[in-house]
This record gives structure tokens, sequence and C-alpha cells, in this order.
């Protein structure tokens, strides 16, 4: 019993401490500039892979278990994709709170093949939502809790990606999203 | 030191202490597995209203207010904005309102936390903070350690030489067998 018990509390003691320290390091970095999902869209070239803070609105969580959110900019169509990483996961809660994220900012490159590859799917009634590049889920994967809510129209999405990639330069549609490292602020 | 004796009495009691834990691993891993069937975070609550055909959509709040009372369920409102297809999206406590003025259709959804459930699926997936990461680590190694302590505290026919090696081989070849035949 003894011997059990020691193990048990010497285990714990030790990563109880390397917690500590972990939670330490965070708190010494710099500050960040708050950007609105605007002003990161528009940023997003030259940010891509550094760590951001950005705010705005959350339209949509995933119902599943919350791995993901929506946070939306002035318009509709300004939207970003926030995994939740490090932050653990988002809540329904959340849905039309105004909240800050720190996070480090990847980008997905749609190409004409992509395009093609999501047509195809979107042509056979499947998801065509390669990397959430159209948004959120579409209404199949929500078919056991509603969901009704939920509903993209994909091929809508995707006339609009082909369009910005006739107008694309660099032969690509960047789609921008964040690699949630913390929660700042929520209201 | 009598080994076997030793590893008995740490077999024991990280048994007891890995009980609590394997009990919610295994609730809510089954909650998890069936969730093409059902949503074992939330559960849902909607409600549709029949409203009177309108063109507009610049609504006040209090004209939004207005609407939201005429639920039977009382949403609390948070915002609102008009969508691009013409239809206010109102963000509402724990859900949203789609009201569609053209269609005179106004449709509430919202999502329940499952008592209990909510909390062991979040522990399963490991969607906290560090700590519980670090803690849910340690609980592994125990069970880790009960599981395979396990296997040698039996000597003879019962042992890890007879009937033992024949339901230890099964349990690896089932998972095995799915690996190998049904997960390229």
């Amino acid at each position: 019993m003894k011997k059990s018990l020691i193990l048990i509390l010497g285990l714990s003691v030790l990563l109880s401490c390397s917690n500590q320290n972990k939670q330490k390091k965070e708190e010494k970095k710099a500050e960040l500039v708050v950007l609105t999902v605007d002003e990161l869209l528009a940023q997003g070239k030259d940010l891509v892979g550094k760590e951001v803070m950005v705010k705005g609105t959350v339209t949509h969580v995933c119902k599943e278990s919350g791995a993901r959110c929506f946070m939306m900019g002035s318009t509709e169509d300004l939207s970003l994709r926030i995994e939740a990483g490090k932050i653990g996961s988002f809540s329904q809660e959340q849905m039309g709170s105004d909240i800050q994220v720190s996070g480090i900012l990847q980008e997905v490159k749609l190409e004409e093949e992509d395009l093609a590859e999501m047509e195809k799917a979107a042509a056979a009634g499947e998801s065509a939502n390669i990397g959430h590049a159209l948004g959120h889920d579409g209404p199949k994967l929500h078919d056991v809790d509603g969901g009704k809510h939920d509903s993209i129209n994909q091929n809508k999405k995707l006339e609009e990606i082909n369009q910005q990639l006739a107008e694309s330069k660099e032969g690509y549609v960047p789609v921008y999203y964040l690699e949630g490292l913390k929660l700042v602020q929520q209201k | 030191m009598n080994i076997r004796k030793t590893l008995r009495s740490l077999h024991r009691d990280f048994g007891y202490f890995v009980v609590g834990i394997t009990f919610i691993y295994t609730v809510s891993g089954i909650a998890l597995n069936h969730r093409q069937d059902w949503n074992p975070h939330y559960s849902l609550i909607s409600e549709e209203l029949s409203v009177p055909v309108a063109n507009r959509t610049d609504l006040t709040k209090d004209e939004i207010l207005a609407l939201l009372d005429k639920f039977e369920f009382n949403p609390l409102y948070k915002k609102h904005f008009v969508t691009k297809s013409g239809d206010i999206k109102v963000f509402v406590e724990e859900g949203t309102v789609i009201y569609s003025p053209e269609k005179g259709k106004a449709e509430l959804e919202i999502l329940k936390k499952r008592p209990f459930f909510f909390q062991i699926n979040k522990i399963h997936l490991a969607q906290t903070r560090y700590l519980w990461i670090w803690i849910s680590d340690a609980m592994a190694v125990f069970l880790l350690f009960v599981a395979i302590s396990g296997l040698f505290l039996l000597k003879g026919k019962y042992g890890l030489k007879g009937r033992g090696l024949w339901l230890t081989g099964l349990g690896f070849i089932i998972p095995l067998t799915i690996i190998l035949f049904f997960i390229s």
C-alpha cells in the first residue's frame, strides 16, 4: 500500500511541476496586436506561420465536439476558421459571442486540381468541403442533431472559389485558418 | 523480495485507483462510438413559428425581441445579422433562430448540453487545458501497468503459459484483424 501511494504521489508531483513550467513560459510571451477578422484576412499572406491575435463574433461551433469554430468579420463573406488546438474546445454557448483568440495562422492553398476534386464530390452529392475550405460542414453531417441552420450551399461556394481562382495571379486561392493557442477574452 | 508478491500488491492498488477513470473512458467511449446515431454532447430542441410574410430585413433589436417572445421556449437574445440569402440570423443563448421574412417563417434551434455525457466526453477527448492531459497520461500509464502486471500474476494452466496466452492472443488478434483487413 505504502509503495503504491508513494508511486502515485511521485508521478503526480512530477507531472504538475512540468505543467507549471509550461504555463510560466507561456506568460512570458510578448503581447500581440489584436486584429479584426477583416485585417487578418487582408494581411494573411504575410502572417502565415506566425502567432496572431484576432477578435470577432463566433458564428458557428462544430456541433460534434467543438473542435473548431468560425469567426465572422464585418460581412458574412469574411470568415475565419479557428481550430481549437491548445484551447481544448469551443462550446455552443459561444455562438454569437465576441471572442479574442491567439493562434498560429495557417494557409490551405486551393489549386485547380483541388477544385476539380471538390466539384466531383459535390456532383456525387457528397461533402466537397476539403480542409473546411467552404466553411463549416454541410447539413449531411448534422443529420443527427438537426443542423438546418448549418446548411451551406456548396455549389454556390464552389462557384465563388472558381471565380477567385480565375482572378488569382498566384494560381491558387488561399484559405486561412487559425491553429488556436489561447482564448483570451470572451463577452 | 518476492517480485510476484510485489506485483500483486501494485496490481491490486493501482487497479482500485483506475476504476473511476476506466468507468469514465468506457461509458463515454460507447457514447462517442455511436455519434453517427446521436449527438453525444448536446440534445436538440427545435421550434418553428409561422409569422406574417414581410419584405424588410432591417429589423431593430426590439422587433427581434418581439419575435423571440412568440417562441414557447423563450430564447434570450444575443445579437443578429442579415445573411446573404436575405434571412435574419439571430444568436440566442445556446442556439440560433433563422427568420425568413419572405417565407414568413422563423426556426429556433437550441442545443442543450447533455448532463454527465457532455463532461465525460470532454475528458475522454482531452478537450481541456493541460492539467487533465497530464493526469490522463498518468492514468494511462497506471492502466497499462495494471494490464501488463495482470499477465504475470498467475502461474500454471491459468497463467500466461496456458489459458492466459490464448486469451491474450485473442485480444491482440481482434484489433489486428480490423487493422489489416479494414483499415488501409
